[in-house]
């Protein structure tokens, strides 16, 4: 009997095991495959383009900031909340514009006594929060300019200041050069 | 050039393996050389760097050369690099198992060319590892990079992975994604050479193959996270610890006590080590009863025993073996903490709490046990249910029937109950988190990556209950 129940388990055993091969092999093959051939068809593509396959339209923000401002410029960004998830992120933002200093505003504003020269115009990139919250930030910023960034195009545009939030800036990506001594109201 | 470095890192590894445990093959001194060696040689950086040793491509040179130079002296005065090279021999392999190393090789070359042509790019690596390592590299100390760098995400985790990306930027190479691949690699090798020590070359074979296929293993040695090295030193740690018990052989104790404590260099937030200790104590007591009770039936005792002959011959004949034991499990114990310990006095030193000791865990465990909600606990079983075992439903079928088989033909379970102790670790800490934490259930990610050492875990497991072989020295 104890014989029966011995064998009766290891074949049940091999017999998962063999489930287990088939199905992770499969799963795994089917990446290499797909790996390999994402390879093959673009062996020379650059770093930039690699990275703008994981971190879209907010990685070429990142180098249009980059840009755009001096190394020990300190610029705010939105929170880190929906749908700035990835633009708020302070971590993730910083590794792509260091030695930039990052600080987060919030919503409707801008860190008291915060020492800042620029405010990053940011419409948001996660799909699933509610219409109003899109578009930062939603106060008006006396600006001594403010650069544009189309992220279809590339292109940047100029205007001077100040900021103020309406429909049309809702939708743009782009940099307040905060005019010293005049911050936000 | 780098590649050098690398090896020197090896060498250093392989070296120090030479000396805990000679009896290993050559090429699972390889592949511990690497993991080792990394693991140590980082930790030393870490050390030397709290002392004032700035980073630089000298500096971390100087240590790399002297920690060889040490090591390779000791063993030409020994003379045992000599009979080292000598010991390599050439693997025979029949057809299927040639079959079976190409596509093991197929899944090891996917991975090395996948971390060659892709930067770092995930999330966490970016946020965290990779540009702690960068900091690193440029400020050139741990207080330098500080400046640059919120505390708290820094001390979040050790720097094990950080200090070897730092390594390739002090050379100006720029991807270091390819120390994932030689983690896989190297634990591809090592666990290959284990089983076969336990079952036919063939199946161990197979049951690589199994290892090498595992979706979440693949998925973390093309990605700059600490869930594949944690994997690694965890499950070797075990394994080694396994072969321990199974051959008495000391040296394999003190393997596992590295592999463990590079585990918690790797990653400080999962106290699964706290199952080997558990499990390493329970086999010193069951080992000592055992003994007094081996003592009591003796047939060469006369009539009956007597409390005076009772002791005298069990100071002849265990004592001194179940004191060679004690000492030996203190010395698991005393590695363990060199690695784990420096970390936290750090994070001590930064001013924040530390809670990851023994006495704290079961504080807080016992805290969370004392008002349970039922309601929680159900949600959790179904959240563990859904994303830690059905992943690896065959694995976790396979370990509830190779315990009932193991018991069915009274084998040995230690490793069946080391890994009872990590999942019940896992569910403990996945309710002291679920009860304290609202949003637990959003984050399904993580408990995914903390809990994937079991799917090799299980693996392990499965080599120990079709093993065949008689391991020697018993």
């Amino acid at each position: 009997m104890k014989k029966i129940v011995k064998y009766l388990l290891l074949i049940v055993i091999i017999f998962t095991l063999v489930f287990y091969t088939i199905h992770n092999g499969f799963i795994v093959f089917r990446q290499i495959f797909r790996d390999l051939r994402f390879i093959v068809q673009n062996p020379s593509i650059s770093y930039d383009d690699k990275m703008r396959i994981y971190w879209w339209g907010v990685y070429d923000f990142t180098q249009f900031v980059k840009r755009n401002t001096p190394p020990d410029a300190k610029i705010v960004i939105p929170p880190q909340d929906r749908p700035w998830l990835t633009s708020g992120n302070n971590g993730l933002m910083s590794y792509f514009l260091y030695p930039r200093v990052l600080i987060n505003g919030s919503l409707y504003g801008i860190p008291e006594n915060a020492d800042y020269d620029y405010i990053a115009i940011i419409p948001g990139e996660w799909e699933d929060a509610p219409a109003e919250k899109y578009g930062w930030p939603k106060i008006t910023v006396h600006a001594e300019k403010i650069i544009y960034f189309n992220p279809q195009t590339k292109e940047t545009s100029f205007t001077n200041g100040p900021f103020y939030p309406n429909q049309e800036t809702k939708a743009k990506m782009g940099l307040i050069k905060v005019e010293k001594g005049k911050k936000s109201p | 050039m780098i590649i050098i470095g690398l090896i020197a890192i090896t060498a250093f590894g392989f070296l120090l393996v030479q000396l805990i445990t000679p009896y290993l093959s050559q090429k699972e001194k390889i592949g511990n050389g690497f993991l080792i060696g990394i693991g140590i040689y980082t930790y030393l950086l870490f050390l030397f760097n709290l002392i004032g040793l700035k980073l630089t491509w000298f500096n971390v040179h100087l240590v790399l050369v002297a920690i060889v130079t040490v090591l390779g002296l000791f063993f030409y005065l020994k003379g045992t690099p000599r009979s080292t090279l000598k010991n390599f021999q050439k693997p025979k392999f029949s057809k299927t198992e040639l079959f079976l190393i190409s596509i093991i090789s197929i899944i090891i070359f996917g991975s090395f060319i996948s971390n060659i042509y892709w930067p770092i790019k995930d999330w966490d690596s970016l946020v965290l590892y990779d540009f702690r390592a960068k900091l690193l590299a440029e400020t050139g100390s741990i207080n330098g990079a500080l400046k640059y760098m919120s505390p708290d995400s820094f001390i979040g985790y050790p720097l094990l992975t950080s200090l070897a990306h730092t390594y390739f930027y002090l050379w100006n190479v720029p991807n270091p994604l390819i120390l994932y691949s030689l983690f896989f690699l190297s634990f591809l090798i090592i666990c290959y050479t284990r089983f076969s020590k336990l079952i036919t070359e063939r199946m161990a074979l197979i049951f690589t193959l199994l290892l090498a296929i595992s979706p979440h293993l693949y998925d973390h040695a093309k990605m700059a996270y600490t869930n594949l090295p944690y994997t690694v030193y965890l499950v070797l740690g075990a394994l080694y610890i396994y072969f321990w018990i199974r051959t008495e052989k000391n040296g394999f104790l003190i393997l596992a006590a590295i592999m463990t404590g590079l585990s918690t260099w790797t990653r400080t937030t999962e106290p699964f080590w706290l199952g080997n200790i558990a499990i390493i104590g329970l086999y010193l007591f069951f080992f000592t009863v055992q003994n007094v009770i081996k003592f009591r039936i003796d047939p060469s005792q006369q009539k009956g025993v007597t409390l005076s002959n009772f002791i005298i011959n069990l100071k002849s004949h265990s004592i001194k073996r179940i004191s060679i034991l004690c000492f030996i499990a203190s010395l698991y114990i005393a590695i363990f903490y060199a690695f784990q310990l420096p970390w936290r006095i750090f994070i001590a030193s930064q001013n924040y709490l530390i809670s990851s000791n023994p006495v704290s865990y079961a504080v807080t465990a016992i805290q969370a046990t004392q008002h349970i909600n039922s309601n929680t606990l159900i949600q959790l079983t179904d959240y563990l249910f859904r994303f830690t075992i059905l992943p690896a439903w065959p694995l976790f079928l396979t370990f509830i029937l190779g315990f009932i088989y193991q018991i069915v033909s009274r084998k040995e379970i230690w490793f069946s109950l080391l890994v009872l102790v990590y999942f019940m670790i896992l569910l403990i800490g996945a309710y002291i988190f679920a009860s304290n934490y609202v949003g637990w259930q959003e984050i399904h990610g993580s408990l995914e990556r903390m809990s994937m050492f079991f799917s090799p875990l299980l693996i392990c497991l499965c080599v120990t209950l079709f093993a065949n072989k008689e391991l020697k020295n018993k």
